[in-house]
């Protein structure tokens, strides 16, 4: 197959129009201060509350922030924070798996048992109370969430590696005297990418979620950070008054995420080809 | 009577596993509220000025002077006797405070995990068995956009979509009465299970899929089995395994994850009473809060376990996992 036959089946027309909306996501997000009209903390109160105009084009909150700004500010911290935390989770999730399921023993073990522990806070639990304890911030939750991640990352990186240690490949590896770390990060890593590829773009969309929730219920960012959560947070109540400043960061919210759950599906649709044979049989059988 | 064997030493070793990660979550729990530098005794006076003497009797009523090994075996050994000590701020037993919460939250649960099974399952059966066609493609898309959006966000829009549509219904204060509780709770336990509906949906819309590709399948239709059994005898029963296996992670989260939505509808459900206890620094709330909180999780995650590896007895021995 050419590469350019590849890349046509990996760019479905969903998945190239998830592509472009994430794009445009990641340039606002990191041009935002070029951008942005206004400074997202300035309040105005001559100005409060105002529907959309030329001056503000998604109009003004309860202290007169001009909500375009503050949107574009905060899909940067959203943004930020979520990759923060899928990062984290990658720098040490990754190398732990590798050497659990590398060596087995022991270190596989007390690692499998550290993880029990972690799982068992169902959700956020234990994100809500790391932050109860060292305080708010983008920081701190992007820590808290980070490390609820870290589990998830670790077993699966781990579950890959076991599937792959008993190949040929890498016995032979062994037999010709390849140290374990060069076999590790080298030989296995890259045939773990794939999978690892797709769940971890799931996650940062999983991530996006926490990160709003946290702030939401008002244990994520704090002033003068804002998020999309934060956003939706301070504009609950204007939901009937004024929908456009509580619409805007829930929709952006869901349109990126939902953005990255295609490209996660299109991905692993990418890699394992089978389920696109399935589909075609089973509408035959259909 | 080997197979029965190795089963009934599964159902061991995960009860085992039960116990040892609830005492490890105790440990970590009681030992990371103590790197808070927030003085409990700050807490309990709650910003009332107090002598010398009324702080070192508070100190010993709360058991504070103890070394904080002691201080964990006085909780851990409350909490086999069901008592979970007294909170700092209202300074009453915490299960007083807990007690009226549950009432709110596990009617929640009931309902979201009642609404999302009766209707996931249908929706998934039938993208399955229609892969491919616009039903199939509506609902997929649908479902995808559910599991993208914070149930919150959904809690404002249905909150005002209801009130604009239906301005009577009343969702909001507080219930006695069953017909009261149903028309307080319906709503966020809708837009609880939304997001559960449309995973739901997905695990067995995909599951389905591989299973009616299978050989058995086709031995099936071939030796001319009628095909709704094809799908609901013989497809159906391959997917309960790993739709409980989700099922029990969302419904055993919602004893907190259902927080963001019950903040939304102003219920006084258990999450928002953690929340509080987190931001006041009333650990023993939030240490109370968190061991019921697991325990639940741990009790139904593992259930579902013992009830798989009867049901698939390479699970007990450890040849099949459905992580």
């Amino acid at each position: 197959m050419t590469e350019k036959k590849s890349a046509s089946r990996f760019f479905t027309p969903a998945v190239a129009i998830s592509c472009a909306v994430l794009f445009a996501v990641l340039i606002i997000s990191a041009f935002a201060p070029l951008i942005a009209p206004y400074d997202p903390t300035a309040t105005d109160l001559a100005a409060t509350l105002q529907g959309p105009s030329f001056e503000h084009l998604f109009g003004t909150d309860q202290t007169g922030r001009d909500i375009f700004s503050r949107m574009l500010f905060g899909g940067r911290t959203t943004i930020l924070g979520a990759l923060g935390i899928v990062l984290l989770s990658m720098a040490v999730g990754i190398p732990a798996g590798l050497f659990a399921g590398y060596f087995g023993g022991p270190a596989d073990r007390i690692m499998m048992r550290a993880t029990d522990v972690i799982v068992s806070f169902p959700t956020l639990l234990l994100a809500f109370i790391f932050v109860g304890i060292f305080g708010r911030g983008l920081f701190n939750s992007v820590l808290a969430i980070g490390i609820v991640y870290i589990p998830m990352t670790a077993r699966l990186t781990r579950s890959l590696t076991l599937s792959e240690k008993n190949k040929g490949y890498v016995e032979a590896l062994k037999t010709c005297g390849c140290p374990s770390l060069r076999i590790m990060f080298k030989e296995i890593l890259p045939n773990c990418l794939p999978t690892l590829s797709s769940q971890l773009t799931l996650d940062i969309g999983y991530a996006v979620i926490d990160l709003a929730s946290m702030s939401f219920i008002g244990l994520g960012v704090k002033l003068p950070e804002c998020d999309w959560g934060a956003m939706l947070e301070e504009s609950r109540n204007l939901i009937f008054t004024h929908p456009l400043s509580a619409l805007a960061p829930g929709i952006a919210i869901a349109v990126t995420v939902t953005a990255i759950n295609i490209l996660s599906d299109g991905v692993q649709r990418y890699i394992d080809p089978t389920k696109r044979k399935l589909k075609r049989s089973v509408l035959r059988h259909g | 009577m080997k197979r029965r064997r190795q089963t009934l030493r599964y159902i061991a070793s995960r009860l085992f596993g039960f116990a040892l990660t609830l005492f490890a979550v105790s440990l970590l729990i009681f030992f990371l509220e103590r790197l808070s530098n927030v003085d409990p005794i700050a807490v309990i006076l709650g910003g009332k000025r107090a002598n010398e003497a009324t702080i070192s009797a508070l100190r010993e009523k709360f058991g504070l002077d103890l070394p904080v090994w002691r201080q964990y075996l006085n909780w851990i050994g409350g909490l086999l006797h069901g008592d979970f000590g007294t909170d700092f701020r209202y300074q009453q037993p915490v299960w007083s405070l807990i007690a009226p919460r549950l009432g709110v939250t596990l009617p929640l649960i009931v309902a979201a995990s009642a609404i999302t099974i009766a209707i996931s399952v249908p929706i998934g059966v039938l993208c399955a068995v229609k892969q491919g066609s616009a039903v199939d493609t509506a609902l997929s898309a649908f479902c995808l956009a559910a599991v993208s959006c914070p149930g919150f966000f959904v809690s404002m829009l249905a909150i005002a979509a209801i009130s604009r549509l239906a301005p009577s219904v009343r969702f909001t204060g507080t219930f006695n009465d069953f017909s009261g509780m149903v028309e307080r709770l319906a709503l966020p336990a809708l837009c609880i299970a939304l997001g559960m509906i449309a995973l739901g949906a997905r695990v067995i819309r995909s599951k389905m899929i591989t299973e009616l590709d299978s050989d058995y399948v086709l031995f099936a239709r071939a030796s001319g089995v009628s095909e709704r059994k094809v799908i609901f005898g013989k497809a159906l029963r391959s997917c309960v395994i790993p739709y409980s296996s989700v099922m029990s992670i969302q419904i055993g989260s919602l004893l907190v994850g259902a927080v963001a939505v019950e903040e939304v509808f102003s219920l006084q459900g258990l999450g928002s009473l953690l929340i509080d206890s987190i931001q006041g620094s009333n650990y023993p709330v939030t240490q109370a809060i968190t061991m019921i909180t697991v325990f639940f999780f741990l009790l139904l995650t593992t259930l579902v376990d013992i009830i798989i590896a009867a049901i698939d007895p390479r699970v007990g021995k450890g040849e099949a996992s459905y992580d």
